[in-house]
């Protein structure tokens, strides 16, 4: 599978990765570990004129920590998120999720922005110029049709990332940067439950750092991934928990799932069944039971609704109880 | 356009002239001759065309040559020392490791990847290391033991 | 156990070295000077007629050298058999299967072909595609082939003893249903090859074949040249499990672009292409029904299949038959009646894939007769025990069992796995909680023909040149795809002439040097080649024995050939050194360069694959298997986590190599048990990578331990029989028996995913309610 002609650029700063997008608009796109958006061109779903590789921008591939904030530049690549020892401590969820990453090389090459910002993905979708003439252009492909949901005005493509329900349970923020200027929203905010668009970005902005809150005290995290295979599959579901307790009650509960619907969510209900209880089987069956009902999976070839419904149940569950200590 | 980059594979330094969507999996077999370095998925699934940039495990399906410039590039071809094999792939060699060949070089570079950092892994991290090496003959067993077997030589 | 100094020892493989440090060469490897590079154009259609093609655009773009179709070939149809020759080179009148092969471009670079690929437009009329053989079968279904009316392939119908009367004489009798799916091959390099055209008929090919000489006939008869002017050369090969058996669309037209250009072209399929439009493994809904006594004793079994055949035949035939062969072996049933239909559907095409045919029906054998165990309060050893066959059986249908180690291998395997203290039936645990991870185990047995006996071309042959320096060449047709056979039939020369494997080299099969060869399949090359090698070695022996004898004054008989050296029996003062005795052989006198030659075959009568009457091969195979699983109650996913072989292979000629099948049998086999399936809509295989089509990785796999039964065969070479298969057919029963020890539940369709087994573990808990409400 051959690459189609394309300029390679490789801006030195920031500053100038961000003109050069905005000069170049949709005609460019950006390429940092490349495991994602390589795929995608072999498959000619983009076809970029101009590929901007940011690998050789300076000041955005090291973690550092102030002791109230991890940050992490978006170049970072996802086997030195996992073997951070300041993200092992102050993280753990991150770095569970970063060593879940598809395997080993894909871990060495890809990159924290990059895995943050994964394409949603559909079987329909993510497939050969070739295999696509088969059959009419879908909704994410610029036609009109769904074909994992027929009477669908929407793209249901499934956002599968690793990283991001980690760091949503970590209630982190992204620092977002473009030629007209810099802003920092909470990463919730990143995410769009659109299959065609999957998040906010602005065309030719791009993510420069991941700042994540230091844990408080007694604030334990987990990231748990159900997928066929030990390695190399994307998730089925992935369940990421936050849990701090104090006085014997839970003082914080943060519960996202990813591989559910087109952006990771936040289980905002099972919080809320936790949040100011004591931590026991009980309420965690009732967190799990909120987030199984909070989750709308669509139909997808390997799993059905349900059956996606049901893990989304025992994985909040797994994961709650093994913050909670509790196995 | 055409570059001219220098690609440095196995301390030997090439001067090739290349158009920025090559891979580097296509520089090394078709420009330079590194056909050790297999392509079977060409897109990231399977781990055949791993090679070694900067001491880690990487897939040269999903790399560009332009970005392997002035970096250290190990391929299966820089192993063995004259006819002397690396202990590696003695190992798959003497453990029976190795049946059809075709994902041998991948995974034998996984597996340098991994020892050159962590002499003595534990199974389950040899496992960890290789979770992206796709292979069908061997069922894996002989290529655990034989990873093993060359960490403990190692040491 | 006889005493060899080569042959039973663990030697690593003669061509590891090459494959280790990236010197081996396959077919994408290699570049001859003005070689072209081709690319294939493909029906985005499952069913659709061809009305016209034009290549006029694609034709003009700067860089293409050639483009052929389908016309470009004929008539020519090719096919097993005269009466199944139902696949052309390339589609002609019309496309039956999404991805099958239209046109093809050759360029000066692979962007250009594709390029061109693209510019070729197929005019279709798109008809009416079937892609369930159920649906295939039904009246007013669309026709696939006008030749062959109602989409059926192959009917084979048969019975053997009465049938009828022994269900009667049943105490009881079961009847199921199993499915198993359409998987794939899965090897790592994709097809490929490199062909050369050589005015006025002469064809080169480099091709990644298992066996190069289904290929060598086809282009023969394709192309109208002599079979002495195909030349197929082996290079390494990546893999190929029964995937490379036969010749593609790929094959043809690479010839046929060399042809039209003048000039070598190399045309290597990209992954998605195999794994979307290549050959697969038959999938096969299998009704079972068997009739038992009391005591669990085979009386009879009645099997159905329908095997979906997708577009074309191929090698159907020996499928559907291998289903019925093996209905009963590895056990006694003395009464038998199958009906076996090869259905043709809008998919691609179904051939082997290693068990060809004999998995799907031993599967739901193994599982019914666990099944059956149960039912009658048996343990599932026991039941296997009684009916076991033995060495000097005979089937109802005439299959003769030379020799069988099946006891042998229950007793090694109950012994590894410590049966006696880990084995509890479900029904004494039914009843105890299992908590959330719910263990289990089971075992299967198995049989496997060990050198099939061909109704063509049948023998294996071999030739041995003997170097002056005491060196030797081992010329054969059999190939080695990765299974060690290299290396094997290499120690078979090196124990007959008392060499080392490392002065013995085996040159790649080259169909204009070596001799012409079934091919690697049925598993073949141990047994059979093994012996055409072992006559070659021992005649070229002979000629060195007799020199040795003139050179060291003593009669032939006492001559012996020992590690590289020559002795005389008694008279430890006379001996020589082997290479001088090579060396003086073709100077001794008038001179003899040893050539030593030799051909083998099974010395049965072909069968009747009709009726399915005689023996299907020279000896069989028989095993035993344990699983040990893991099913996670919640999510439903099922770890396999031990995995136990007994295995009489007659005799392990390389140890090392035997455990490597194994092993590999087991990695295949767990992959269809569990984690592959091709997902398709309307024809279109949406799996079309590794990421979405799941062979196990090297974390889904069980820890391994597998153990060979000698039996010594009178019909193998050296008493060796198959290792290459037979587990695989084990592999699934005993997961599914292993699986329903833990959790009650039979699983029936594969591949079991985990929310089929959630599914299943409902329906348990429903039943159960039911049930005790109504108590």
């Amino acid at each position: 599978m051959r690459l189609t002609k394309f300029e390679h650029l490789e801006p030195k700063s920031l500053v100038e990765a961000c003109a050069i997008l905005a000069e170049h608009g949709d005609k460019a796109r950006i390429i940092a570990g490349g495991t994602d958006i390589l795929v995608r061109m072999k498959q000619r779903l983009v076809e970029p004129q101009f590929v901007v590789d940011i690998k050789r921008i300076d000041g955005i591939a090291e973690i550092k920590s102030d002791g109230a904030e991890l940050r992490i530049g978006a170049l970072v690549a996802l086997s030195d998120v996992q073997k951070s020892a300041a993200v092992r401590e102050q993280a753990p969820a991150l770095a569970e999720a970063a060593a879940a990453v598809g395997a080993t090389q894909l871990q060495n090459m890809g990159t924290i922005g990059g895995n943050i910002c994964l394409e949603t993905r559909c079987w329909y979708y993510n497939q050969t110029y070739t295999w696509r003439q088969g059959r009419e252009a879908c909704l994410k492909a610029g036609g009109s049709i769904c074909y994992m949901a027929k009477a669908s005005k929407r793209c249901y493509a499934l956002y599968s990332g690793d990283t991001a329900p980690a760091l949503l349970a970590l209630g982190a923020r992204v620092r977002l940067v473009s030629a007209s200027g810099e802003r920092t929203i909470g990463l919730e905010e990143l995410f769009v439950d659109d299959g065609k668009k999957p998040t906010i970005l602005n065309p030719g902005e791009l993510i420069a750092e991941v700042i994540v809150p230091v844990a408080a005290n007694g604030q334990r995290s987990t990231y748990l991934k159900f997928r066929r295979r030990e390695a190399i599959d994307f998730p089925i579901v992935g369940v990421a928990a936050a849990l701090g307790e104090e006085n014997g009650v839970c003082s914080k509960a943060a519960i996202a799932v990813t591989g559910v619907g087109s952006a990771p969510f936040v289980a905002k209900d099972s919080e809320n069944a936790l949040l100011g209880k004591k931590v026991s089987q009980e309420t965690i069956a009732e967190a799990a039971e909120a987030a199984f009902k909070q989750a709308k999976p669509v139909s997808d070839m390997e799993v059905s609704p349900a059956y996606r419904k049901r893990l989304v149940r025992v994985l909040v569950k797994d994961a709650l109880t093994k913050v909670a200590g509790l196995a | 356009m055409k570059r001219i980059i220098e690609l440095n594979v196995n301390g030997v330094v090439h001067e090739v002239v290349v158009e920025p969507q090559r891979t580097l999996l296509e520089v090394l077999r078709e420009t330079l001759g590194y056909t050790g370095t297999k392509k079977a998925c060409d897109s990231g699934d399977c781990g055949a065309c791993t090679v070694i940039i900067d001491g880690r495990a990487v897939l040269s399906c999903l790399t560009l040559a332009v970005e392997a410039q002035g970096k250290n590039i190990e391929t299966i071809e820089g192993m063995a020392t004259g006819d002397r094999l690396h202990p590696i792939q003695q190992a798959f060699l003497d453990k029976g490791a190795i049946q059809c060949g075709y994902c041998t070089p991948g995974l034998v570079l996984s597996a340098k990847a991994l020892l050159d950092e962590n002499p003595k892994p534990s199974r389950e991290e040899v496992k960890k290391a290789i979770g992206g090496n796709l292979c069908r003959c061997t069922g894996y067993v002989k290529i655990l033991d034989a990873i093993e077997a060359a960490g403990e030589q190692a040491n | 156990m006889p005493q060899y100094s080569v042959l039973g020892q663990r030697l690593p493989r003669v061509d590891g070295p090459v494959k280790a440090t990236g010197k081996a060469n396959y077919a994408d490897d290699l570049v001859l000077p003005g070689m072209l590079y081709a690319k294939l154009k493909r029906s985005p259609h499952a069913h659709a007629k061809i009305l016209s093609i034009d290549t006029s655009e694609a034709e003009r773009l700067p860089g293409v050298r050639g483009i052929v179709v389908g016309a470009d070939f004929g008539k020519f149809r090719y096919g097993l058999r005269p009466d199944t020759r139902d696949e052309y080179p390339m589609a002609l009148d019309k496309a039956r299967f999404v991805g099958e092969e239209v046109a093809a471009v050759a360029a000066i670079d692979e962007d250009i072909a594709q390029e061109a690929v693209e510019l070729i437009k197929v005019e279709y009329e798109v008809l009416p595609a079937v892609t369930d053989p159920e649906a295939a079968l039904r009246e007013g279904a669309p026709q696939i082939h006008a030749d062959k009316p109602g989409n059926i392939s192959i009917h084979m119908h048969t019975e053997f003893g009465d049938v009828d009367a022994a269900f009667k004489d049943a105490d009881y009798v079961r009847e199921d249903r199993f499915y198993s799916q359409s998987v794939l091959h899965g090897f790592m390099e994709p097809n490929s090859l490199v062909a050369s055209w050589e005015p006025p008929n002469r064809i080169t090919v480099w091709a990644s074949k298992q066996s190069p000489y289904f290929l060598y006939r086809n282009l023969a008869n394709c192309f109208d040249v002599p079979l002495s002017n195909v030349r197929v050369v082996q290079p390494y090969i990546g893999g190929g499990y029964g995937g490379k058996n036969g010749s593609y669309a790929l094959d043809f037209a690479a010839v046929m672009l060399s042809k039209k250009t003048g000039r070598p072209v190399k045309l290597t399929l990209t992954q998605e292409e195999v794994l979307t439009a290549q050959r697969r493994r038959h999938p096969m809904i299998v009704w079972l029904k068997t009739g038992v006594k009391k005591d669990g004793t085979l009386l009879a079994c009645e099997c159905r299949i329908i095997a979906d055949g997708g577009a074309g035949t191929a090698i159907g035939p020996t499928t559907i038959a291998n289903a019925f062969y093996f209905m009963n072996l590895p056990y006694v049933v003395p009464n038998v009646r199958f009906d076996g239909k090869r259905v043709y559907t809008n998919r691609p095409v179904s051939v082997a894939q290693r068990g060809n045919g004999i998995q799907q029906i031993r599967y739901a054998a193994d599982v019914q007769i666990d099944m059956i165990a149960e039912d009658l309060g048996i343990d599932p050893v026991e039941i296997r025990r009684r009916n076991s066959a033995y060495t000097g059986y005979t089937t109802p249908n005439g299959m003769k069992v030379t020799s069988c180690g099946l006891q042998e291998s229950i007793d090694e395997a109950l012994k590894a796995v410590d049966w006696e203290k880990e084995f509890r039936s479900w029904p004494e645990k039914a009843e105890e909680p299992t908590g959330r991870i719910a263990k289990g185990v089971g075992i299967a047995c198995n049989s496997f023909c060990s050198g099939v006996r061909l109704r063509g071309h049948n023998c294996c042959s071999a030739v041995i040149k003997v170097h002056e320096d005491g060196t030797v060449s081992l010329m054969t047709g059999s190939t080695d795809s990765g299974q060690g056979s290299e290396t094997v039939l290499a120690m078979i020369v090196a124990e007959v002439l008392g060499t080392r494997i490392e002065d013995v080299v085996v040159p790649q099969t080259d169909s204009t040097v070596t001799p012409v060869d079934p091919g690697s399949f049925g598993s073949r090359v141990s047994s059979t080649a093994g012996n055409a090698v072992r006559i070659a070695a021992e005649d070229a022996r002979r000629q060195l024995v007799a020199v040795a004898a003139e050179l060291l004054e003593a009669k032939p008989e006492d001559i012996e050939l020992r590690d590289r050296k020559v002795f005389v029996k008694g008279a430890p003062d006379k001996s020589m050194r082997f290479r001088d005795l090579a060396r003086l052989t073709v100077a001794h006198g008038a001179g003899t360069t040893v050539i030593g030659s030799g051909s083998w075959g099974q010395e049965i009568d072909p069968v009747d694959f009709e009726k399915g009457i005689g023996n299907l091969a020279g000896s069989y195979t028989f095993g035993t298997q344990a699983a040990w699983v893991e099913v996670d109650t919640e999510t439903g996913k099922v770890n396999v986590t031990r995995m136990v072989v007994a295995h009489d292979c007659g005799f392990a000629l390389n140890p090392l190599a035997v455990e490597g099948q194994h092993e590999g049998s087991i990695g295949g086999g767990v992959g269809h048990t569990i984690y592959e399936h091709c997902v398709e809509d309307d024809g279109q295989t949406l799996s079309s990578n590794f990421t979405s089509y799941a062979m196990p990785t090297v974390g889904d796999m069980p820890e391994m331990i597998s153990y060979s039964i000698e039996t010594l065969d009178p019909v193998g070479a050296f008493g060796a029989k198959e290792s290459g298969e037979g587990t695989q057919v084990s592999t699934i029963p005993a997961i599914v028996n292993a699986i329903h020890n833990a959790i009650g539940v039979w699983m029936t369709d594969l591949p079991i995913t985990p929310e089929k087994v959630l599914k299943a573990l409902d329906e348990q808990k429903a039943k159960d309610r039911v049930l005790s409400e109504v108590r």
